[in-house]
């Protein structure tokens, strides 16, 4: 009965007209359905584009969401939540629903970070997967970009006038034709001594270089988890002893000089009683280098000279050890 | 990436050094001709002879092959010059990260910029630079950390560790991330004088 009474009133489909959604309603409700799939997202820009008679729409939104774990399938919510949302509102058919996650913003913090800090670190296991102390290693990248220039220009040179020479007929560059005079009379004897060394001595650096792991000015750190590899830079280590050796009451001019396996630190003791200075000067170093975690601790040498008006029996310049290797000494045979 | 081109450059410095410490030894070599010193293997030049023999240059010429190989060699040699030469040019930074979805992208810079920010509100982190390179599924975070001037670079390492990472590794999971943490402090001249 019903049926039949519908198909009677409804108009035949040609007859009907088409509803067309403009671009910009698409975009809006796009805007719209990405704001509301996650509680801090923000729309930064957006566009979509309607097409094939008004079937269908591509989307193309750029967001801003909290960092977070797993983005990726934040990111997908989005998508999702906008495909589903504007086709459903819209009636079209969503061809592309491009999300770009353009902007990370920072959370809301409920807790003070220290805090945070002093959960984790307590969390975490003292004896996690320490990872490998490794040196960084140069790429070499200066250095083979110009022995590769060097390279390619002679070669090309070469390449320029042989080409000129047999193919379109023209005479010889005049280099050429001197360097092949000057091969073609000369031999062994002239100049070859000097030539050959100088070869030699300029492989041998290449070699060298290819060998050595370079970067020498920053220092290794273990590293205490994997993923990561930590490096000191070589100033910023000498800067930090200086800071703390000038720091002890009594000492002055101080000069420090580190390097991976040594650090000399030499200083001059203006008052008080030199001795303790001394003792205290070591403290200082050591905790320093204590405090750079290097996977390799540095020895430590520190000389302090007496100043004008010290008037103590002139501390020996003593050697010491660095704590590490001190503490194992000290632990050892007795 | 960076560890592919630091394979080919050392492999090529290496190469090419060799080379020309061998032949810069012959050259020497020849210059000390009647020296008994030198081992017998060593391969000498006899004295008279020239660099290059006229006579041998024009009948290579008349070959017709020479021709073409020696202008092949030259090319090769020029193009793959060139490809070392531009590859030392190239930066891997990651502009856009993909993700496992179609459609879906995640903007280098902006976490780049965000693990900044995270490093900087660490105790004893005055400023901090992350760039991040490598490939879409191994990334690589290079972060350049200035300390404060009482810091200690191994506590700050441990918070780094502990937290900035560990949330720079959930947040881009199931990717992973290789931090190259550099550690430096601001140049000051020293001001206190005792």
């Amino acid at each position: 009965m019903s049926t039949s009474r519908t198909a009677a009133i409804t108009v035949p489909a040609a007859a009907r007209g088409r509803t067309e959604v403009a671009d910009r309603v698409v975009r809006r409700v796009a805007q719209r359905a990405a704001t509301e799939a996650l509680p801090d997202c923000d729309v930064k820009s957006a566009s979509a584009t309607v097409a094939n008679r008004g079937t269908r729409a591509a989307v193309s939104i750029d967001i801003a969401i909290p960092y977070q774990a797993e983005l990726d399938q934040c990111g997908r919510h989005v998508q999702q939540c906008v495909r589903e949302r504007t086709a459903t509102l819209t009636g079209l058919n969503m061809s592309q629903t491009r999300v770009h996650v353009s902007v990370l913003t920072m959370p809301r913090r409920t807790r003070p970070l220290d805090a945070q800090l002093a959960d984790e670190t307590a969390d975490a296991p003292q004896s996690s997967i320490s990872g490998r102390t490794r040196r960084t290693w140069s790429e070499r990248r200066l250095p083979s970009a110009l022995v590769a220039l060097a390279g390619a220009l002679a070669c090309a040179l070469l390449l320029h006038d042989f080409v000129f020479l047999r193919f379109e007929g023209r005479t010889q560059s005049p280099w050429r034709s001197v360097l092949l005079r000057w091969l073609s009379t000369h031999g062994p004897g002239d100049y070859t001594l000097a030539l050959g060394t100088a070869m030699a001595f300029l492989g041998i650096g290449m070699v060298l270089l290819a060998v050595l792991p370079g970067q020498r000015r920053q220092l290794a750190m273990r590293p205490e988890a994997g993923g990561v590899r930590p490096t000191l830079d070589q100033a910023a280590a000498e800067q930090m002893m200086h800071q703390a050796v000038m720091n002890v009451p009594g000492v002055s001019q101080v000069r420090v000089r580190l390097r991976r396996r040594r650090a000399r630190v030499k200083a001059v003791v203006k008052f008080g009683d030199p001795e303790a200075v001394h003792r205290a000067a070591v403290t200082a170093a050591n905790r320093t280098l204590t405090a750079y975690g290097l996977g390799r601790s540095p020895r430590l040498r520190l000389r302090l000279a007496n100043g004008f008006g010290v008037q103590t029996a002139a501390p020996r310049p003593a050697r010491h050890r660095s704590h590490k290797s001190a503490a194992r000494a000290g632990r050892g045979p007795s | 990436m960076s560890r592919m081109r630091q394979g080919i450059n050392r492999t090529g410095l290496a190469c090419v050094g060799l080379a020309l410490t061998a032949m810069g030894t012959v050259l020497a070599g020849a210059e000390l001709t009647g020296h008994s010193r030198l081992p017998s293997w060593f391969p000498l030049i006899a004295s008279g002879t020239t660099w290059l023999d006229r006579d041998t240059l024009i009948r290579w010429r008349d070959e017709r092959w020479s021709t073409v190989v020696v202008a092949a060699v030259l090319g090769t040699t020029v193009m793959l010059c060139l490809a070392w030469c531009s590859l030392q040019l190239r930066t891997e930074k990651m502009r856009t990260l993909s993700s496992g979805y179609d459609g879906l992208t995640l903007s280098g810079a902006a976490l780049s910029r965000v693990i900044a920010e995270r490093t900087k509100s660490l105790p004893g982190v005055n400023h901090a630079r992350v760039h991040l390179l490598g490939s879409h599924n191994r990334l690589r975070a290079r972060i350049r950390i200035m300390l404060d001037d009482d810091a200690s670079p191994a506590d700050v390492l441990q918070h780094l560790n502990t937290q900035t990472l560990v949330e720079a590794r959930e947040a881009v999971a199931p990717r992973r991330i290789h931090a190259e943490v550099r550690f430096q402090v601001r140049r000051r001249r020293p001001s206190r004088t005792r």
